[in-house]
């Protein structure tokens, strides 16, 4: 009676391994990566992945058989073992080295992806605020600016800059720098499909930078929005990664990668027209209404 | 000893560990996210604010006191009305009067489903809280409800009193809909207060800067047209029941309650179509695009009307040291609420030229800002671009930068100079 509890866990275990192992062929894996670093990030992931899970499925593996052969008999003696000293010395060294390993083989790309002075002279500066619960981006009219300008500018809004709630654009393969801050509480900014987030911390603002391999849509000025993919997977999404408070969950966002600098400054200058409108209009607020994300 | 009882637990253990998990896969699925079909709208109870205290409060107020803060307008010089001074019977007749007026949580309604007066039929469509289909009239309204529960309730409480969970914590304290006014209004028509469709539109799109109302822009346009149109139910709803009860409490009694409530809606949508029909317009031309030098000269001159506090705008009266040194003061709704610094360039009713434009002309009812007394529109646009400047002071002329930040120019923040037109 005894082994069946054993039996029992080895099977649910073995259920949640097969569909560990299922999952990236049927959609339940990460979602899409266009970032310039992110495939050395998936990396990472991958090779992290591949060796605590060669370890999990051993050391459970090891635990459901000894508790089929070790279950409880009545007519068997309890063994007095008073531990293995080489053994207890051989897993902790094993681990450890493991551990420092991927303590190292990390660096670099961690360093590629934070460190303020290895972060690429930027083609767009954008500033986000946080705040509970939502988003607040602005852009410069004047889109090029030198990383120090660009600094500056994050701390002194000018009259000109657009100001746009849960929307974050920017064009293919633009040098993309964002300067962080947060009205409130801690969040934190974060692009699944870019492989980034970042903390914001009240009083501090903090620089972050990508590049986006792929865009994802094309400024419609006719319709006066950006057009939407038809592929979900391609709809990416800006989401809050600190728990923050009631909304957390909604404070989401869409990311727009538009497929050149042209088309970029063409949505930049609608933008800035709405938001300078001295007409009374019938559609509300700034044009280019984002698609729901549940669509 | 263990033998026995071992081969009772596996079972036991089951008969606990599959409803358990069952239940977790069931909830959070779909029509859970509506209201209960059993649930109605409670009467009111709590007190009706007829006059805000005169008395400057000193402070700011504490977190989480909105029900003591109402209840204490009394002692400091203002009158409330309390429900409950009036007699059960007539408040229940009430309630069930509006009950058959406006519906359920789960099944609201303006007027009846068949037979309702055509005018006030007309007027509903048009302000998109009745659809123009006759076999499912109040589907725009169901599908607001439904959102409403899911995103809006917690913050703005079931009949939509700005009482939630969360709404005597965060300030300003989110609307409550039944005094019947809004803030952030652009309708030339209708009572002071009453906003156009477009109105609570475009705050659900960009939200309210500056509070914890955020931006709802990501639903479906199906959702947002539901939430707009569920929000007038409910302040036509909640209008009328304070209307009723604040008559009720002086002495008057209506032996026919459930037509006087059909009265009272007839005449408040007759409002909200009035408020809807127009925008505030702009006079043909009042605005060019201006060149720098030309643009110096307009904050120059709105910069005049606004600092002169015998002039037809003054908005120096209220918006001491340019929003910068205000007191509180108390809106219609009993709650706190004071000028806006304007040096912040936070503008909750939006930053467009045209919102900064409609504040001015309309004023803001609620709280205590007044329509301008400025006639020419082309001065006020003087004023709205000088409101804009203000937050930049590299955008105004020196003259005008040193009265309002008196530091000299070197010590500005370097921002980028606004190109030549």
């Amino acid at each position: 009676m005894q082994k069946l509890w054993g039996l029992f866990f080895a099977l649910v275990l073995g259920a949640i391994l097969a569909l560990c192992l299922v999952s990236p062929f049927v959609g339940w894996w990460m979602p899409q990566n266009v970032a310039s670093y992110g495939g050395e990030v998936d990396n990472l992931f991958n090779i992290i992945l591949a060796i605590t899970g060669v370890v999990f499925v051993l050391t459970e593996a090891l635990l459901c058989w000894f508790m089929f052969r070790y279950a409880y008999d009545p007519q068997r003696k309890a063994l007095y073992v008073e531990g293995n000293h080489r053994l207890e010395i051989t897993w902790t060294l094993a681990t450890s080295v493991v551990l420092l390993w991927i303590a190292f083989a990390q660096v670099s790309v961690w360093e590629r992806i934070k460190y303020q002075g290895l972060m690429p002279e930027p083609h767009l500066v954008v500033q986000v605020t946080a705040h509970q619960w939502e988003w607040r981006i602005r852009y410069p009219e004047e889109v090029t600016k030198t990383d120090a300008d660009g600094r500056a500018w994050a701390e002194s809004p000018e009259i000109d800059d657009l100001h746009l709630p849960n929307e974050l654009h920017t064009w293919k393969n633009a040098n993309t720098r964002i300067y962080l801050k947060t009205q409130d509480v801690i969040h934190s900014f974060g692009l699944p499909n870019l492989r980034l987030m970042q903390d914001a911390l009240p009083g501090k603002t903090i620089p972050m930078w990508f590049k986006a391999t792929e865009s994802n849509t094309q400024w419609d000025e006719a319709a006066g929005r950006c057009e939407e993919p038809d592929d979900a997977a391609r709809r990416w999404e800006i989401a809050c990664k600190e728990l923050c408070g009631g909304g957390h969950y909604r404070m989401r966002g869409r990311l727009y990668v538009h497929p050149s600098e042209d088309d970029f400054r063409a949505w930049l200058r609608y933008q800035l027209k709405a938001q300078n409108s001295h007409e009374p209009e019938t559609h509300p607020g700034a044009a280019g209404t984002p698609v729901a994300l549940q669509k | 000893m263990i033998s026995g009882q071992s081969s009772r637990r596996l079972p036991r253990a089951l008969s606990v560990a599959v409803p358990l998990l069952a239940a977790l896969l069931a909830c959070g699925c779909g029509e859970s996210v509506r209201y209960s079909p059993d649930l109605r709208y409670p009467a009111r109870t709590d007190p009706i604010v007829d006059d805000p205290p005169k008395e400057q409060p000193w402070a700011s107020e504490q977190p989480g006191r909105l029900d003591e803060s109402i209840a204490e307008i009394p002692k400091k010089g203002g009158k409330i009305t309390e429900p409950k001074s009036i007699d059960a019977g007539l408040r229940k007749a009430l309630l069930a009067a509006l009950n058959t007026t406006f519906g359920t949580p789960y099944a609201p309604q303006v007027g009846a489903a068949k037979g309702e007066d055509e005018g006030v039929v007309t007027q509903l469509v048009q302000l998109k809280v009745r659809d123009a289909k006759e076999d499912a009239p109040f589907h725009t309204l169901a599908t607001g409800s439904k959102a409403f529960r899911f995103h809006c309730v917690h913050c703005h409480g079931l009949p939509g009193d700005g009482h939630g969970p969360t709404g005597p914590w965060v300030v300003p304290h989110p609307r409550d809909y039944r005094l019947g006014k809004f803030k952030f209004v652009s309708s030339a028509g209708g009572p002071p207060g009453k906003p156009r469709r477009d109105d609570l539109m475009r705050t659900l799109h960009q939200g309210i800067d500056g509070t914890s109302m955020p931006s709802f822009a990501l639903l479906s346009d199906d959702e947002l047209d539901g939430l707009a149109s569920y929000v007038m139910h409910l302040s036509i709803r909640g209008e009328v029941e304070k209307d009723i009860l604040t008559d009720l409490a002086a002495g008057n009694d209506y032996p026919d309650m459930a037509d006087e409530v059909h009265t009272r809606m007839t005449m408040i949508v007759g409002q909200w179509a009035a408020a809807d029909a127009k925008p505030i317009e702009p006079t043909k031309d009042s605005y060019k695009d201006l060149t720098t030098k030309q643009m110096a000269e307009s904050i120059r001159r709105g910069y005049k009307l606004f600092s002169d506090p015998s002039g037809s705008a003054s908005c120096i009266g209220c918006h001491q040291d340019y929003g910068r040194q205000v007191p509180f003061r108390y809106d219609k709704w009993g709650t706190l609420v004071r000028p806006a610094n304007l040096t912040h360039g936070v503008y909750r009713g939006g930053r467009r030229p045209i919102d900064i434009f409609w504040r001015i002309k309309r004023g803001i009812d609620p709280s205590g800002m007044p329509p301008t007394g400025v006639t020419d529109d082309k001065d006020v646009w003087d004023v709205v671009n000088f409101v804009q400047a203000m937050p930049y002071p590299q955008m105004l002329p020196e003259d005008v930068r040193y009265k309002i930040y008196d530091r000299p120019p070197e010590e500005h923040p370097k921002t980028a100079v606004r190109v030549e037109k």
